[in-house]
């Protein structure tokens, strides 16, 4: 019996004679190339499967991987030792959840060098790809691959992001025993879920901050990565190894001009979205861009709301109250999110503050965050790169100019301040314009800072 | 190249059809690209600000919207800055940071140090944005027909993009297209064979599990070359608004087709054809012949050798490349489940991938370089 990797699963041939396989986990008869196949990620399941039954089978080498080597300690906090053994004893299986700035990295690290099996991290995007290299180099000494932003280098120990694992896992799925995936509440609901299915590794780590908390979407996650093992909640860490930080929300009026234009196509599009709900009552946001999309109506309605949006992203308050406290800060190390990128744009041009956008290129970025971290620049603006763990140290203020985002990014914003430095204290301000609907999204995205459920030890 | 364009269609009960662009589109793309072409010199912001507002004539929202997206993809911008950008960055705002005497100062001592003025330095700053490049005339002129028919052709592989399989039938050029759906990891069988036209169904790995728009971007790869079969008609399931739409897409749509196929695969065939024909002019020479059905499998032949006088001598034969004993086996074991008996193997002696002999059982001319027409017409006879 022959198992081999084929582009993201198992092909399964010459199967002894009398051995019912109707039971095996994951596996499927395939009439287009008439063997039995299983998606990759089935592996040890089905491995297991076979040896219980005494049958032999020959993989080929697969799931046999040169151990890496060279790894330095990389120095667990209790906490983060304790979430590693929680692993190792799952099997390693499952996911570890943990406030943003808690060291998730390092746990990843850590299960690198005590696994020492080939490894593949999955990041979110092409920032974090970086980061998570040039940390894994702090603690393994020999080059570390990459996928993503145009390049394809693999190693035993690299770094992918979602996109190009989705492209290219079919190719490279073979080649790793360890599976990280940092930021994992981003799989198990359908989309991109192919690449955690076409790895064989047997080893899987999920990090997030951010679990998901319906049944379905943890049930998927625990097929494709694991149960979570581990769960500590922001408050558990807070002050002993998290600064602690304050939230100021500030309320900001619009000038009679944008009151007056905010109004106009507020009532436009709430005429057209309170008809839609009116006639179903069920129906999603989604569900009405796609139905406003056949109607010239319809479409004047989204361009409304979206020109409300850019209205909101930046008014003539936000930026006089942007630069009072800026001026106010002016010691400190600010980060300035926004919106969008024209608003990060039109900041960085009024007050000469570094953005941070995804059309800025990767060398730069680097540098760019380089120059933050040693005070030469001491302020940048950003919509998006800066989401989701891009670990820029010794920020002490945060202005949230804008926003469109949930709970989940906004918990992850207010994150990147927490980054632990003895005896500080973070500030988060959130400029809010009055009887917008920024009021209701701000209100939605504090509920994420709720202390959540206790740590599962 | 991003599949990622906006998606102009209907839906008819189950199936999706393309807003195609055609002829009655012309009048608003040719002033489309008028627009454009007025805007050359301009930031790109200003073009995509003038796009958005109403043409005269204007064509329908979703069209437009896919057109613009498709011209921003062919590109054609340029850089114009006095400073590098990132240079006129990392000064700027380095500088900043250090002085404590306002915007305007830091500015100014930035640009003397450079030898421009502010207003130069700082429109510098971020001339390197998408949106701050500079219109460049397209090199030999965009007609509107060719600007539909790229639109066609990114809408239709963005709708593919959301297939999880596709159905092909297809009467001649099957090979090119079992080819490009190999190279890009699909699996292709065939379901029905009858006269000329071949039932192909194209997936794959994962999609016999669950259903998956992994192989999406593949599937629409396939698209272009579907211009060069005489006939076909492909049937797509297509995941649209969180549900399974057919695509039906036919002989005759208006889609920018792949480059032309070219006659021979390489020099080797083409040598080996020419050097035959002079040596034996009683047989005819056809490259590529009908594909052979082995079970679901499609086989496709180099060449077929047929006596002119008598049919009933009949040869195929294949020119093997790179090669492993075992991929030698399961060739063998397709021609012989498809019946062929007067099959000739060249298999280059050079590219073995693996150790081991050859499977008994078959005609091979084994060849270093040039296939021998020598060694074939003996065998052939």
């Amino acid at each position: 019996m022959h198992l081999q990797f084929d582009r993201g699963t198992i092909l399964v041939r010459d199967v002894p004679s009398g051995l019912d396989l109707a039971d095996a986990p994951g596996l499927l008869w395939d009439a287009r190339v008439q063997a039995h196949r299983a998606p990759a990620f089935r592996y040890s399941a089905l491995t297991r499967w076979l040896l219980e039954r005494g049958v032999t089978f020959d993989a080929r080498g697969l799931g046999n991987h040169e151990p890496t080597r060279g790894w330095a300690d990389p120095g667990l906090r209790d906490y983060q030792a304790a979430a590693l053994s929680a692993w190792e004893l799952a099997g390693r299986w499952g996911l570890v959840v943990l406030p943003t700035g808690s060291g998730k990295t390092r746990i990843a690290l850590a299960a690198m060098a005590a696994t020492r099996l080939p490894a593949l991290c999955l990041v979110p995007t092409r920032v974090l790809l970086e980061q998570w290299r040039h940390e894994i180099a702090t603690v393994y000494p020999h080059t570390v691959g990459c996928y993503g932003e145009g390049r394809r280098e693999a190693a035993p120990v690299t770094v992918a992001t979602y996109e190009s694992a989705y492209r290219h896992m079919d190719r490279i799925g073979a080649r790793f025993g360890l599976l990280i995936v940092d930021e994992v509440h981003h799989f198990g609901c359908g989309f991109r879920d192919e690449a955690l299915e076409m790895a064989l590794s047997g080893a899987r780590l999920g990090l997030t901050a951010t679990p998901p908390r319906d049944p379905a979407h943890t049930g998927r996650l625990a097929d494709i990565v694991g149960p979570t093992v581990y769960e500590l909640a922001i408050g558990d860490l807070t002050g002993r190894f998290l600064a602690s930080f304050d939230v100021v929300t500030l309320h900001v009026d619009l000038t009679d001009e944008e009151r007056a234009h905010y109004t106009n196509l507020h009532g436009r599009f709430t005429t057209a979205y309170a008809a839609f709900r009116h006639a179903l009552p069920q129906a999603t946001w989604t569900d009405f861009v796609r139905a406003a999309g056949r109607s010239a109506e319809g479409r004047r309605a989204v361009a409304a709301w979206r020109e409300a949006r850019r209205l909101l992203a930046l008014t003539q308050t936000k930026r006089d109250t942007l630069r009072a406290l800026l001026d106010r800060h002016s010691a400190a190390r600010v980060l300035i999110f926004t919106a969008d990128n024209a608003s990060a744009y039109t900041i960085a041009r009024e007050h000469l503050i570094m953005p941070l956008t995804c059309d800025i290129g990767r060398l730069e970025r680097d540098q760019v965050l380089d120059a933050f971290r040693q005070g030469q620049l001491r302020a940048l603006v950003s919509s998006r790169v800066l989401n989701e763990g891009l670990d820029v140290p010794d920020a002490d203020v945060a202005v949230i100019v804008g926003g469109a985002l949930g709970e989940r990014e906004h918990v992850q914003r207010i994150g990147r301040l927490l980054r632990p430095t003895p005896g500080k204290r973070a500030l988060v301000y959130e400029l809010v314009t009055r009887q917008t609907l920024e009021v209701s999204q701000a209100w939605r995205r504090r509920q994420g800072l709720v202390v959540r459920r206790s740590a599962q030890l | 190249m991003s599949f990622d364009v906006p998606l102009s269609y209907r839906l008819v009960g189950n199936t999706v059809v393309p807003r195609f662009l055609g002829e009655a589109d012309h009048p608003w793309l040719r002033t489309l690209l008028e627009e454009r072409n007025r805007l050359v010199g301009r930031p790109q912001r200003e073009l995509d600000a003038r796009l958005r507002e109403p043409l005269t004539p204007d064509g329908p929202a979703g069209k437009k919207q896919l057109v613009v997206r498709v011209l921003a993809r062919l590109g054609r911008t340029t850089r114009a800055a006095a400073v590098p950008p990132r240079q006129a960055r990392q000064l700027v705002f380095g500088e900043a940071a250090r002085g404590a005497d306002g915007r305007d100062a830091a500015l100014a001592r930035v640009a003397s140090g450079l030898a421009v003025t502010s207003d130069e330095l700082e429109a510098s700053l971020f001339a390197d944005l998408p949106g701050e490049r500079v219109v460049t005339d397209f090199g030999p002129a965009l007609s509107p027909t060719e600007l539909a028919l790229r639109a066609n052709l990114a809408l239709t592989q963005a709708l593919l993009f959301r297939a999880t399989g596709v159905t092909l039938d297809v009467e001649g050029h099957a090979r090119a297209l079992v080819r490009t759906a190999k190279l890009r990891g699909l699996i292709c069988t065939v379901s029905r064979v009858s006269g000329r036209d071949t039932v192909l169904e194209v997936s794959g790995p994962l999609a016999l599990f669950r259903r998956t728009i992994l192989y999406g971007r593949a599937l629409g790869a396939l698209v272009p070359h579907l211009a060069w079969c005489s006939r076909f008609r492909l049937r797509a399931a297509c995941l649209l608004e969180e549900r399974l739409v057919d695509l039906f897409l036919g002989t005759g749509d208006p889609i920018l087709p792949a480059d032309p196929p070219r006659p021979y695969d390489s020099q080797l065939e083409e040598r080996f054809a020419r050097e035959f024909r002079k040596l034996a002019p009683d047989w005819d020479v056809f490259r590529e012949p009908e594909p052979i059905v082995a079970g679901n499998r499609l086989v496709f032949p180099d060449f077929a050798l047929q006596h002119r006088y008598d049919a009933s001598r009949r040869w195929l034969l294949e020119i093997v490349g790179f090669w492993t004993p075992d991929y030698v086996r399961r060739k063998l074991a397709l021609y012989r489940e498809a019946r062929v008996t007067n099959l000739i193997l060249c298999i280059d002696e050079a590219r073995a991938c693996d150790e081991g002999s050859l499977p008994t059982g078959a005609v091979v001319v084994r060849f270093r370089r040039r296939v021998d027409a020598l060694a074939v017409h003996r065998i052939v006879g």
